[in-house]
C-alpha cells in the first residue's frame, strides 16, 4: 500500500430529484488499499458505487481516477469493473465463457484469452470448473466466478457490491479471509460497499462511514472504533452507552460535563471528539460515552473507580470467550458490560436482580457531538 | 450545491423505452395496429352507398339505422350475447372445477389430465371447429333449423363452453395459488364444514378470478369465428359469422356500422375489466 | 427462491368432493373435446359412401392424397406464409417489447394496454378492416401514391425529373389476392401474441446482467446480441409457438386477403367441409395440422422440462 491517491472525490453529490442521495462527499482512495463504503441502507453508497462504476452520473462535483476526470467515460470504457450483488453471471454461458466474455469483447486474441481465463480461474480456485454452467455451481462458487470475471481484466479498481451478503455464516467468514488474500495477491485497489461494520472491519484498510447521503468518517478501522467523530458512528462500529451533556465547563486542556446519570465527569482532551472546540455549544449537543468492554460490574462497591453507577443484576449472556452482562437501570435503558466467564459466575450466584455496580474509568470515555452535520466540520 | 456546477445527466444505457429509434419502432406498430380500425370506424359514418369507398362523402349515422333495421344482422347480434351470456356462465362453473381439480387433487394420470385441459386453448381452432361439426353431425345435431330459439343455439353454445373454459381454469387456477391453506384450515378447526369452507373462504377469496375468467369467456365467445362458422345452421349465425357472409357477399357500409357496434362492445367490456382490476387492486392494498 | 408447496389431498382421502370437481370438468372435455377427435381420427381412414355418410375402412388413401403436388405445393406454401409472418412478428415484437418493459411503471400498464387492446378485438372484424385499407385502391396505396407523388416533385425540383427514376406513373401495389397481402394479414393480426411473451421475458430479466456486460467493456449492441437477446430467448420460443401455430391454421387472412388466391391449409379443409363434402380427407388434413402442433409443443415441452431440471439443481 502507498499514499498515493487513486481515486480523488471532490465534493460529489447525486439527487434524485430533490432528494440528496450524496450530499457533497468528498475523500481518496489510495492505490493498494481495500476501501470500504459503511452505512445503513439509503445511506448513498450503493450510488456512490454506482457513480465509480458508471452507472450514474453525478449532478455535481468531481471524481478522479489517477488524476483524469472519469465522468464523461461510459462504463464500458472505464479500467474499473465491478463483481455484482447478485453477481450477474451470465446464466447462458459456460463459467469459462463468462471469464473470458470482458477479454472477447475487448477484442484480444483467443490464445491470450486462454492463458489469461486459466489463470484467473486458477486464483479463485476454479480451475476445474471451466466447463460447467452458471446453475451447476453452488452460490459460493458462482461468486469466485463473479472474481474471476473481473480480475482476469487487471482493473484498475475492483468494486464489490455487499460481496458476502448472501452467503450463509460459515462460508461469510472464509471469504473475508480470503477477499483480503486475493487483494494481496493481485494488489488491486478493492471498493467494497457494505452495511456490515464487522465485515468493513474485518477486511478494510480504510473504511468510510455514510449516514443520509453525508460523509460522516474516513478512518481506519481501529481509528473509527476508538475514536469515532460522533455518536452515529461510535454507535454504528459497536455497541456504546452514551448519557446526554447537561453542562459544562472547562479545566485547563480538560472539559467538565455535568450528565444526570453521573454526575460532573472531566473529560481528558484526548477523548474530545475532533469537531468540538465550543465549549458552550456541548449542552444539548453532545453525550459522553462509554463501550461495554470497559465497564466493570461488582457486586460490592468498587475502592477507587473514578465513575460508578448503582443498578441491578440483569441477564447474563455467556459468548464463548466472554459474557455479557446486563445492568438494569432505574431511569434509562439498561447497560451492557463485558465480562469474564469467571466473573459473570459469580455475579450469577449473587442473583438476578441483586445490587451490583457498574464503574470504568473516565480516560475511557468519550465526548462525542450527537450529529457531526449538527455540530460542525467534519475531518 | 448553490454553487456547485451541475454535471448534466447522461442517458442511462439500458432504459431502451427512451431511445428514439426503438420509440419510433413502438410508435410505428402501434400506428399499424390501429390505423385499419380507425379508419374502419371513421368511414362507417361515410355517406356513400359503396362500404368500400375511399372517398368521402359526408357525415352520416344511416348505416346505423340500417345495421339496427336488419333482422339477419339483429337476430345474429342476439344469438352473439345469448350464446356468449350462458358460455361464460358454464364457463366459469366448469373452469371453477377444473382449477380446483388440478390444484387440490393428487390423483393418477394427472399431467394427462393438465395436458388435455391445455389442448382446447393451444390447437388451431379450425381442428375444433372440424372435429366439433363432425361430431353434432354425428349424433344429428347440425342445422336442425326447425328447433326453437334458443333451443337450437345449444349446439354452438357447447362449442364455445368447450374452447372458454379451459382459458377460464386458467385464470381461476393462478388465483388460487394465492390462496392460503392456513385459512381453510383454520375455518374448519372453528367447526366450519368442507361445503360451508369452500362457500364462505375459497368462493370469496376465488372472486376476483372468476370476474377475470368470466370477462375472458365472455371475449372469447364475442370474438369466435371459426368454431361457430363450422358449427352452426342457417339460423343460428353468430354476428361475426353473419359479417363475414356480408363481406364476402359484397362490402357495404352497414357492415363497418355493425362491426363499430362490436369493437364499441370490446371497448367497453375492457373499460369494465380494467376499473374492476383497478378496484380489487386497491383492496389488495 | 422459497417455494411453498402446497399439500395435496389424495383423491382416495375425498371421493365425494374429487368426483363433484372432476366428472363435469373432466367428464365435458372428453365428450365435446375428445370424441369429436376421436371422429375425425376415425373418419380420417374412411371414405365416402354417400353425400353424407362416412364409413371407416381404414384405408390410408387420404394421407396418401396429402403427398399428391398439389397438396404439397398448399402445405409448402402454409409453412412458409406462416414462418415468415411469425418472423416479421418477432422482427417488430421485440423492439417494442423492449419498450414496454423498460419504460417507467406507470407507463407500462398503459402501453401494454395499447398493445393489447387490437387483440381483444373480434379477428373478423380486424382482419375485415384491413380489407379496406390494402385495395389498389385502398387506404394504403392512396398513401403510397402520395409519397410517390412527393418524391417524384422532388426529383423534379433537384433536375432528376426527366429520368423518371419512379417509373411512368405510381402504380398501386396490390396486396389482395397475393402471398405478400396474406403475410400482412397474418402479422396484423397475430403482432400481440409475439409482444406479450418476449415482454414478460423481458420485464423479469434482472438489469444486472446488462450492467455486468457494460461493466466487462462491452458496448450496447455486444450486450444486446451477447446477453439481453439470449437471456429472452425462452420468451422468444414461446411467442414463436404462440404465433406460429395459429399462423399455420389461418383461415380468414387466407380467405378475405387472398381472395381464394392464396390458399392456405385451413381453406382446403373448410372446403373438404362445405363444397368438396370430403369429409374424409377434410380429416386426414386437419389431423396433419394438429400433429404439427403437437410435434412443436412437445419439444417445447422437452425444452422446458431440461430447462426446469436445470434451475431445480440450483
Amino acid at each position: 500500500m502507498t499514499d498515493k491517491a487513486i481515486v480523488s472525490i471532490r465534493e460529489l453529490s447525486k439527487y434524485f430529484g430533490r432528494v440528496a442521495a450524496l450530499n457533497e462527499v468528498s475523500f481518496d482512495i489510495k492505490a493498494g488499499e481495500i476501501f470500504a463504503l459503511l452505512g445503513p441502507s439509503g445511506c448513498g453508497k450503493s450510488t456512490l458505487l454506482r457513480i465509480l462504476s458508471g452507472f450514474e452520473t453525478p449532478s455535481s462535483g468531481e471524481l478522479l481516477l489517477d488524476g483524469k476526470d472519469l465522468i464523461p467515460l461510459k462504463p464500458n470504457k472505464r479500467p474499473i469493473n465491478m463483481v455484482f450483488q447478485s453477481y450477474a453471471v451470465f446464466p447462458h454461458m459456460s463459467v469459462e465463457e463468462n471469464v473470458a466474455y470482458g477479454l472477447k469483447v475487448e477484442g484480444i486474441a483467443k490464445a491470450e484469452i486462454k492463458t489469461r481465463v486459466a489463470q484467473s480461474l486458477k486464483q479463485v480456485h476454479l480451475d476445474e470448473f471451466g466447463a460447467r454452467k452458471p446453475h451447476q455451481l453452488s452460490g459460493g462458487q458462482r461468486q469466485r466466478v463473479a472474481l474471476a470475471r473481473v480480475l482476469v481484466k487487471k482493473p484498475r479498481l475492483l468494486l464489490l457490491d455487499e460481496p458476502l451478503s448472501a452467503l450463509d455464516a460459515k462460508l461469510r467468514d472464509a471469504m473475508r479471509l480470503e477477499l483480503v488474500k486475493l487483494q494481496e495477491a493481485v494488489g488491486i485497489t478493492f471498493v467494497i460497499v457494505t452495511h456490515d461494520q464487522s465485515e468493513a472491519m474485518a477486511i478494510a484498510d480504510r473504511i468510510a462511514v455514510l449516514n443520509e447521503g453525508r460523509l460522516r468518517q474516513v478512518a481506519t478501522p481501529s481509528q473509527l472504533y476508538q475514536r469515532p467523530v460522533d455518536a452515529f458512528v461510535a454507535d454504528f462500529v459497536g455497541t456504546i452507552h452514551s448519557f446526554a451533556v447537561v453542562s459544562s465547563t472547562q479545566q485547563g486542556k480538560d472539559f467538565v460535563v455535568g450528565t444526570q446519570e453521573l454526575g460532573n465527569i472531566t473529560v481528558p482532551a484526548a477523548a474530545v471528539a475532533h469537531g468540538i472546540y465550543q465549549l458552550d455549544e456541548l449542552v444539548g449537543n453532545s453525550v459522553v460515552a462509554v463501550r461495554p468492554e470497559h465497564i466493570n460490574v461488582t457486586a460490592t462497591q468498587p475502592a477507587n473507580s473514578e465513575v460508578t453507577l448503582l443498578g441491578k443484576l440483569g441477564d447474563i449472556a455467556f459468548q464463548g470467550q466472554h459474557s455479557v452482562v446486563e445492568i438494569m437501570l432505574d431511569n434509562r435503558p439498561s447497560l451492557t458490560a463485558i465480562a469474564s466467564n469467571a466473573d459473570a459466575q459469580a455475579l450469577h450466584e449473587s442473583g438476578h436482580g441483586s445490587t451490583v455496580w457498574a464503574h470504568w474509568d473516565t480516560a475511557n470515555m468519550l465526548l462525542l457531538p450527537n450529529d457531526a452535520s449538527d455540530a460542525g466540520a467534519v475531518e | 450545491m448553490a454553487n456547485a456546477k451541475r454535471i448534466r445527466d447522461k442517458k442511462k444505457p439500458f432504459e431502451y423505452s427512451k431511445k428514439w429509434s426503438l420509440r419510433s419502432v413502438f410508435f410505428l406498430a402501434t400506428l399499424f395496429l390501429y390505423v385499419p380500425i380507425v379508419v374502419l370506424i371513421i368511414f362507417s359514418f361515410n355517406n356513400s352507398r359503396r362500404g368500400g369507398n375511399v372517398i368521402w362523402k359526408g357525415f352520416t349515422t344511416k348505416y346505423y339505422g340500417k345495421a339496427f333495421n336488419n333482422d339477419d344482422l339483429m337476430l345474429a347480434f342476439g344469438n352473439t350475447l345469448t350464446i356468449a351470456v350462458v358460455a361464460t356462465v358454464v364457463s366459469v362453473i366448469l373452469g371453477t372445477c377444473t382449477a380446483i381439480l388440478l390444484w387440490r387433487f393428487r390423483f393418477p394420470f394427472k399431467p394427462l389430465v393438465e395436458g388435455l385441459v391445455s389442448l382446447p386453448i393451444v390447437i388451431p381452432e379450425i381442428c375444433m371447429g372440424v372435429s366439433l361439426a363432425l361430431f353434432f353431425s354425428a349424433i344429428g345435431w347440425l342445422g336442425n333449423t326447425s328447433d326453437i330459439w334458443p333451443f337450437n343455439l345449444i349446439n354452438v353454445t357447447i362449442a364455445h363452453i368447450t374452447f372458454c373454459f379451459p382459458f377460464a381454469a386458467m385464470v381461476i387456477r393462478a388465483r388460487l395459488h394465492s390462496f392460503n391453506r392456513e385459512m381453510e384450515e383454520a375455518a374448519r378447526d372453528l367447526g366450519a364444514t368442507e361445503y360451508q369452507v369452500f362457500k364462505d373462504i375459497l368462493i370469496p377469496h376465488l372472486k376476483p378470478g372468476l370476474v377475470a375468467g368470466a370477462l375472458l369467456s365472455f371475449t372469447l365467445s364475442l370474438d369466435d369465428f371459426i368454431v361457430t362458422f363450422f358449427t352452426s345452421g342457417p339460423n343460428t349465425v353468430t354476428l361475426p359469422v353473419k359479417i363475414y357472409s356480408m363481406v364476402r357477399f359484397s362490402v357495404t357500409p352497414e357492415i363497418n356500422a355493425a362491426s363499430t357496434v362490436v369493437i364499441a362492445l370490446t371497448l367497453v367490456l375492457t373499460v369494465f375489466a380494467l376499473r374492476f382490476q383497478s378496484k380489487d387492486n386497491t383492496q389488495l392494498q | 427462491m422459497c417455494l411453498v408447496i402446497e399439500p395435496l389431498d389424495s383423491f382416495r382421502q375425498k371421493p365425494v368432493s374429487f368426483l363433484a370437481f372432476g366428472i363435469p370438468s373432466i367428464g365435458w372435455l372428453l365428450l365435446f373435446f375428445m370424441v369429436p377427435l376421436g371422429i375425425i381420427f376415425f373418419y380420417s381412414f374412411g371414405e365416402n359412401v354417400s353425400l353424407i355418410a362416412v364409413k371407416t375402412t381404414w384405408t390410408f388413401d387420404n394421407y396418401a392424397r396429402i403427398f399428391e403436388p398439389e397438396i404439397m405445393t398448399l402445405l409448402w406454401r402454409t409453412l412458409w406464409i406462416a414462418l415468415l409472418a411469425t418472423a416479421i412478428c418477432l422482427i417488430i415484437g421485440f423492439p417494442v417489447a423492449l419498450v414496454i418493459a423498460t419504460a417507467s411503471p406507470s407507463a407500462k400498464a398503459w402501453l401494454l394496454l395499447l398493445i393489447m387492446l387490437p387483440f381483444w378485438t373480434n379477428l373478423l372484424i380486424r382482419t375485415y378492416s384491413l380489407l379496406n385499407i390494402l385495395g389498389t385502391r385502398g387506404r394504403l396505396n392512396e398513401m403510397l401514391g402520395w409519397i410517390w407523388m412527393r418524391a417524384n416533385d422532388f426529383l423534379v425540383l433537384i433536375g432528376a425529373g426527366d429520368l423518371s427514376l419512379l417509373g411512368e406513373k405510381f402504380i398501386p401495389i396490390k396486396f389482395l389476392g397475393t402471398p405478400g397481402g396474406v403475410v400482412l394479414g397474418i402479422v396484423y393480426v397475430s403482432l400481440p401474441f409475439a409482444i406479450l411473451p418476449i415482454y414478460s421475458a423481458l420485464e423479469r430479466m434482472d438489469t444486472s446482467y446488462l450492467e455486468a456486460s457494460m461493466d466487462l467493456g462491452a458496448g450496447q449492441l455486444q450486450t444486446f446480441f451477447k446477453v439481453l437477446v439470449p437471456l429472452a430467448m425462452p420468451g422468444v420460443i414461446t411467442a414463436f409457438i404462440l404465433t406460429f401455430i395459429p399462423a399455420l391454421g389461418q383461415f380468414l387472412t387466407p380467405d378475405l386477403l387472398g381472395r381464394g388466391q392464396v390458399d392456405m391449409i385451413a381453406n382446403v379443409i373448410q372446403r373438404q367441409f362445405k363444397g368438396a363434402n370430403d369429409w374424409p380427407f377434410g380429416s386426414a388434413l386437419s389431423l396433419m395440422l394438429l400433429y404439427v402442433t403437437f410435434i412443436l409443443l412437445a419439444l417445447r415441452a422437452f425444452g422446458d422440462a431440461a430447462r426446469a431440471r436445470r434451475e431445480a439443481r440450483h
